[in-house]
């Protein structure tokens, strides 16, 4: 990895656009965070994991170690403390994932290290190691599963003219679907791209968050030996009995014997069947397609 | 026939069928003996009877927390006494009343919690993974504390929750950790002081170790994951721990890890008795998708083309499914238990070629199957009565984005996201890998299985069932419907002359049998 210029750097840092996975590369320098839940380390994990009593990072403190590592320490161990040729990775570092506010990274600085500003780091007070601790270790947060790195990028990337004819041609789209009727302001509904991709591979439920077209309900129909078909919404089904609700709103369960067929009617198969055929460029060109449907 | 001669008959017999069968009368490790077959040879329950099954007993157990009130672990008993464990918590339960005998608390300091899988036993020693990094040693009889030790380390955010394995001399403890960029192990512990006799490292540490040229540095080896976070298999004669390894870190950006990612995704057979590698096999080259290779390395013997052989088979949560000689690690069938889109075949030695087009990016890439696999931790059975392998499947779909587009991610920089899928027990021929049968469930199947003579599979099914399925055509025999679903694996032993049928569902084991005399 090559050395990064610490002024462009700094500029980065201090405009605050810490979206650390991104910045690295130059051309990313000038993107800034889709939300504010991608900007730093405030946003925490659900999830209980490392040991109860770890760090919980000050963001505060952190802003504060962010410009002392911008003056001291990034040109060796880089922009997201991910390492250099120069210097080694932080985010791995068994000195700071031990650390609890300086413990480690006290005693280690205190040997002397060298600084940008070829001060000693034995110079540095007590404060100033917390602060670096808590900017490290929300390094290392952004780095954790389901962490601030947990954002779609761009989806948008396909092309809208191969999408639009994908979408009345090959796809089949307008079989069941229309962009005056139940694709009306499709565009507009998702809060982000992704969620409207989401919702065309994976329809159920009326896609992502609720805001796909409606969706009719799987079918049954229960055929008795000597019966007449029975039919309705599927509401349970395994291996030994169906349940349905019938168009008078009845429950009624079927044991699924010998003498009993049971046939389910799936309104999305198609959809799944897509599945199959779609390729990656025909669901990037779509995405595209049907954000323009305002 | 004269005696001697009779006895050397049945002497050559046990060399030709090495594998012992399994205890009747004790379920003693995860998964019933040491060959991950889950058969058993009783069937006293059987597909022409088990429409008589019935509850015998249920047990709730007390424990606070969510995954501490789960039981995902196979349960071992001996003596008729069951041990249990969940997260932090063990338990010996009367198998015969259902009633508790003793309740052992772990007082925790972290780690992430996501489900035990249970105990080993060693004379009157128990053993269990705790999820903050401990291998606790307990005393059968009275569940007190013997020893603890430290397996990994939660500051690095490991964690642990695999059934250790006593081989021998040697508990077998693995790993568990995908949070950041660490590197997986198998440890061997001393079962009467906890003392560690070894440490086997599935990633390279050091440039010069084997398979560090499938790698870009050290830095990115060492800290490349490859869990150990499923039991492990034991072949006695050829000492052989067979240990299946997690997928590689980062887990889905790959920028930074260049290469096959040796020993992640494989199935490794390890010395028992010094840690050292005997061969490997790797079963997604360089994965990108997060499938583990965690499924039991299941070991039976066979023929193949005419010739005997001692085989380990696995079917992969990448869809693919492998049968290799135990003895070399040569690959005698590759092929695939569901469709998936995400490679271009198989190479000479058998490993599946990755597909580079479908490799997550920015814009999400459509892949079969998803993250989740075509199967996942839960075991799998082979009977060696019928010569099929049975496993959980899922055919599915997920759509892999990139978060992280530099030349340097970390931890996982991505994500498998949505899903459909259509999910069904298959049967497959182990000589051929072809489907013998496939039956379709209704809804997910994440549930592992048990075969029996009686020529039965048990297993969980969707509805919240346990449920039993003729084993040569798959047909639905017999179910119960449990309070909460089954959350574990069903196990069998007999009893007083009853043979039992157990299994975990939440917070509840019950016990089935055939009570009437």
């Amino acid at each position: 990895m090559k050395r990064i210029s610490g002024k462009r750097i700094w500029a980065t840092l201090l405009a605050g656009t810490f979206f650390a996975g991104t910045f690295l590369a130059g051309a990313a320098l000038a993107q800034t965070p889709r939300s504010a839940a991608a900007s730093g380390a405030q946003r925490t994990s659900g999830d209980a994991i490392g040991p109860y009593n770890k760090q919980i990072v000050d963001p505060v403190a952190a802003d504060r170690g962010r410009h002392l590592y911008a003056t001291e320490c990034v040109e060796c161990h880089g922009p997201a403390a991910r390492g250099t040729d120069a210097g080694p990775n932080l985010v791995r570092s068994n000195v700071v994932m031990h650390d609890r506010t300086g413990s480690e990274l006290g005693p280690f600085l205190k040997k002397g290290h060298p600084l940008q500003s070829k001060t000693s780091s034995a110079a540095l007070t007590t404060e100033q190691i917390s602060d670096l601790s808590h900017f490290l270790k929300q390094r290392i947060d952004d780095a954790l599963k389901r962490q601030p790195m947990g954002d779609h990028i761009n989806v948008i990337t396909g092309d809208a003219a191969a999408g639009k004819a994908y979408f009345e041609g090959e796809g089949k789209c307008t079989s069941c679907h229309s962009l005056t009727g139940n694709l009306a302001g499709i565009g507009n509904r998702f809060a982000e791209p992704v969620d409207l991709q989401q919702s065309i591979l994976f329809p159920t439920g009326r896609g992502r968050g609720g805001r796909g077209p409606a969706t009719a309900p799987v079918l049954l129909t229960v055929t008795q030996r000597d019966g007449q078909p029975i039919k309705g919404e599927l509401v349970f089904i395994d291996d030994f009995d169906a349940q349905l609700r019938d168009s008078a709103g009845k429950l009624r369960t079927f044991a699924r014997t010998s003498g009993t067929k049971i046939e389910k009617t799936d309104p999305l198969a198609e959809h799944h069947a897509l599945l199959d055929r779609l390729t990656d460029k025909n669901i990037h060109d779509l995405v595209v397609y049907l954000e323009t449907v305002k | 026939m004269n005696r001697l001669r009779y006895l050397y008959l049945i002497l050559l017999a046990a060399s030709l069928h090495a594998q012992p069968p399994m205890p009747t009368d004790s379920w003693p490790t995860y998964n019933g003996d040491f060959s991950g077959r889950r058969f058993s040879p009783l069937a006293k329950i059987n597909a022409t009877n088990i429409r008589s099954l019935t509850l015998s007993w249920m047990w709730r157990l007390s424990a606070s927390g969510g995954s501490s009130s789960n039981i995902r672990s196979t349960p071992l008993m001996t003596d008729g006494v069951i041990y249990l464990s969940t997260e932090d918590n063990a338990f010996a339960v009367d198998a015969r009343t259902g009633r508790e005998i003793w309740h052992y608390v772990w007082a925790s300091s972290g780690g992430r919690h996501n489900g035990n899988k249970g105990m080993a036993m060693f004379g009157n020693f128990l053993y269990f993974e705790t999820g903050d990094c401990h291998l606790v040693s307990l005393g059968k009889d009275d569940g007190k504390l013997r020893w603890s030790k430290t397996i990994c380390d939660l500051d690095q955010f490991y964690f642990a929750s695999v059934a250790p394995v006593v081989v021998g001399n040697h508990v077998i403890a693995g790993v568990s950790g995908d949070d950041s960029d660490v590197g997986g192990y198998l440890e061997s512990h001393d079962p009467e002081t906890g003392e560690l006799q070894w440490r086997f490292y599935t990633v390279p540490q050091k440039k010069g170790d084997a398979g560090s040229e499938t790698w870009p540095n050290d830095d990115m080896s060492s800290h490349g994951g490859g869990m150990t976070w499923v039991p492990i298999t034991y072949d006695p004669e050829l000492k052989l721990i067979y240990v299946t390894t997690g997928n590689p870190q980062p887990v889905i950006a790959y920028a930074n890890r260049k290469g096959d990612n040796l020993y992640t995704c494989s199935i490794v057979a390890v010395n028992a008795d010094t840690g050292q590698m005997a061969w490997a096999f790797q079963t997604s080259p360089h994965d990108t998708h997060d499938w583990d290779s965690t499924q039991t390395a299941v070991l039976f013997d066979g023929v193949i083309n005419g010739q005997p052989r001692k085989l380990v088979a696995q079917a992969a949560r990448n869809g693919k499914f492998f049968v290799l000689d135990r003895v070399t690690g040569k690959a005698l069938v590759s092929t695939e238990f569901v469709k998936t889109n995400w490679s271009l075949g198989f190479d000479a030695k058998g490993q599946p070629i990755p597909d580079p087009a479908k490799n997550p990016s920015l814009a999400g890439t459509l892949v079969s199957p998803n993250s989740g696999g075509s199967t996942n931790w839960y075991p799998p059975t082979f009977s060696p009565a019928t010569g099929l392998f049975y496993v959980n499947a899922s055919r599915n779909f997920g759509e892999f984005y990139l978060y992280d587009g530099t030349d340097n991610p970390q931890g996982w920089a991505g994500n498998s996201q949505g899903g459909w899928s259509e999910n069904m027990l298959e049967a497959l021929d182990y000589k051929t890998g072809k489907v013998k049968w496939s039956h379709k469930w209704e809804g997910g199947a994440s549930y592992g299985l048990l075969s029996t003579a009686g020529n039965l599979i048990f297993t969980g099914a969707p509805g919240g069932s346990i449920e039993a399925l003729n084993a040569s055509t798959g047909d639905p025999l017999w179910h119960a419907r449990l309070a909460n679903g089954v959350s574990n694996s069903p196990v069998t032993w007999e009893l007083d002359g009853t043979q039992y049928l157990i299994v975990g569902g939440g917070d509840t084991l019950y016990a089935f049998a055939m009570l009437a005399k």
